[in-house]
């Protein structure tokens, strides 16, 4: 089966009416049709690696977390043996969710239902009735459906719905680079701690994901009010913002400060931030090039996309996934990440700049919400049909960075995004065999 | 909610303090955020815990803490984790100055908001300070069609100095874990 006859619709779709051949158009069909959308849950969350915890989230056995890999339920946990497990949170018996919270720990799931008893792993402890029966039951084939692929990078823990996926160090390649300017930056590592932040929005999955891929530019604009056009932040933006793509989906939106930056320039992202918080940024900056390389070094990252759906605030400390709901409806989930090493008052500093900003009642944030849930409704006019969105700035303009992995643009090129809808159309139309 | 206390307010307090909450609403749905500031005290914690569905403490069962609200909450106090806001006088200032920008895009044109607060209870406490807790619902219309009503409660401590009453702290527990309405950048 080809095309959208796969998700059950009549309706077939040009492929070549959605993008141009060269990405420099995407159309509004792309983000608002229900056909696609339902296609994608298979060929896109499906098939890739998605993220679905943080490490220190599972300190000790029994620790689990709810997620979703697309629209599918999930339950992240560590089993006895140490080892994290991530399994389907779906009764085999009538379908009921058995883990029924965000997060804690638990030595059982038990669904509301019969009765019928999980460890957090997913295996199959008891079904009561099938015990007054006398029967014996298959444990193996009544147990959660176990997810098949689970792997950790930097702390975070991906999954995939498909066992045969490359593996994940495959998968992320070059863009590993960027992961580890970030998440190795800091002496110790990173934590989450608490629950992340959850809300709704109604826009398509893929336009928060693009616009941290490497809309870099978009913030003198939409966020006018708070980083003018002027403001020292912004030229240095325009001065050394570039969007590095290693591979098609995964990029990374840096500034690549000169060799000769010094540590106070690389690790101030806040000017405005508390004197004591800008000198602990800038101290972790003087033994970076030692750790990991003087180009990580150079790096003053702003964000990272990791396809399809994770995506990084550098400065802001926040990871996010755009989970789908349908094509106009997305669940945000955004977790707070935190040096391990930080002390107590640095933590909150970083905390307030999280916080003020981003989460759903930061004042940015609420305007990126506002620009992605507005695109959704442009997306809904049928009559444009024939006047798909312009992704064409900057075309031609990319090449390989010299010194970086990946094709490099300029700040305001949008070839992070034409990359990552090249990727998308690979997913969906090409040699795909349902 | 802790019980009150056995110092109780009389009913003109009480009153005074309603009339403070409808004025604060008031000032707020007709979006004189200044004005509305200069109720604010500049030792001002105004938060709002990260609601969420944690694992209940099966220990407790059959006890009042089994179902406490408090455990859902990450708190900005004595928690480690983010709570969805934790603003001092400054941040507070930048939210209220903030929609007077013509790009201030998610808010111009502003939406539309219409506060009603309600259960109101007030507890003296020493200092001239006092503990209210107030419910309130905002109904908020936005972009057409984008109709939403917020619903939570308020915790607050109030300071009475020449003749005006400011909040001290305010903290909003909102009935929601996943934020359904667009945004929570907004006073409650």
């Amino acid at each position: 089966m080809n095309g959208l006859q796969a998700a059950g619709s009549q309706v077939a779709f040009d492929e070549a009416s959605l993008l141009a051949p060269d990405y420099s158009y995407v159309s509004r069909e792309v983000f608002n049709s229900e056909a696609l959308y339902r296609l994608e849950q298979q060929r896109i969350f499906e098939r890739n690696w998605l993220y679905v915890a943080h490490e220190s989230q599972l300190g000790k056995p029994g620790d689990f977390v709810a997620s979703y890999m697309g629209e599918v339920p999930v339950i992240v946990a560590k089993g006895s043996d140490g080892k994290v497990a991530v399994s389907v949170n779906s009764c085999p018996h009538r379908g009921l969710r058995v883990c029924r919270v965000d997060q804690g720990n638990a030595a059982r799931f038990i669904c509301p239902y019969h009765t019928w008893a999980f460890k957090p792993t997913g295996e199959l402890v008891g079904i009561p009735q099938a015990q007054k029966l006398g029967e014996s039951v298959d444990r193996e084939r009544l147990s959660l459906k176990r997810v098949p692929r689970v792997a950790s990078v930097f702390g975070l823990i991906f999954a995939s719905l498909d066992p045969d996926i490359e593996p994940l160090d495959t998968y992320l390649g070059d863009q590993k680079f960027y992961m580890e300017a970030f998440f190795d930056r800091f002496p110790g590592g990173l934590e989450v701690v608490g629950p992340p932040h959850k809300w709704q929005i109604k826009c398509n999955w893929k336009l928060p994901v693009e616009n941290m891929l490497g809309d870099i530019g978009h913030a003198a604009f939409l966020h006018g009010s708070l980083v003018p056009p002027d403001s020292p932040s912004n030229v240095e933006i325009e001065q050394h913002g570039i969007t590095v793509v290693p591979s098609p989906g995964h990029a990374a939106a840096i500034r690549y400060l000169p060799s000769d930056s010094s540590p106070a320039e690389r690790g101030a992202h806040n000017p405005s931030a508390p004197p004591e918080l800008i000198e602990y940024m800038v101290e972790v900056e003087r033994t970076v090039a030692e750790r990991l390389s003087p180009e990580q070094a150079r790096i003053k990252g702003m964000a990272l996309g990791i396809y399809p759906n994770l995506s990084l605030l550098w400065g802001q400390f926040t990871l996010r996934v755009s989970h789908p709901r349908a094509p106009g409806l997305i669940e945000y989930w955004s977790w707070w990440l935190t040096p391990v090493e930080a002390p107590d008052h640095i933590r909150q500093m970083l905390r307030t700049g999280y916080t003020v900003g981003f989460g759903p009642a930061g004042i940015i944030e609420q305007e990126d919400s506002y620009a992605w849930s507005q695109q959704f409704l442009g997306s809904d006019i049928r009559y444009l049909n024939d006047r798909p969105y312009y992704y064409g700035l900057g075309m031609g303009e990319e090449s390989p960075h010299p010194e970086l992995p990946g094709v490099s643009g300029r700040c305001y090129n949008e070839h992070y995004a034409r990359s990552f809808y090249q990727r998308w159309r690979a997913d969906m139309f090409n040699g795909a065999q349902s | 909610m802790t019980a009150m206390s056995a110092k109780t307010a009389d009913s003109e307090l009480i009153s005074r303090i309603e009339q403070f909450y409808y004025r604060e609403a008031r000032l707020l749905d007709e979006r004189r955020f200044q004005q509305w500031f200069a109720l604010v005290d500049e030792s001002i914690e105004y938060s709002i815990p990260t609601r969420y569905v944690p694992q209940p403490d099966f220990q407790k069962q059959d006890t009042e803490e089994f179902l406490s609200v408090d455990s859902e909450l990450e708190r900005a106090q004595g928690g480690r984790g983010a709570p969805l806001r934790h603003d001092g006088y400054l941040e507070t200032f930048a939210r209220t100055i903030r929609p007077f920008k013509r790009n201030a895009w998610a808010e111009s044109p502003p939406p539309r908001t219409r506060r009603f607060i309600a259960n109101v209870e007030v507890e003296p406490l020493a200092g001239g300070e006092y503990r209210a807790y107030s419910n309130f619902q905002m109904f908020y219309s936005h972009n057409g069609a984008e109709n939403v009503t917020y619903t939570g409660s308020r915790r607050d401590i109030l300071k009475d100095g020449e003749g005006q009453l400011r909040i001290c702290r305010r903290e909003v527990i909102i009935d929601w874990d996943i934020i359904s309405g667009p945004t929570m950048a907004l006073i409650f």
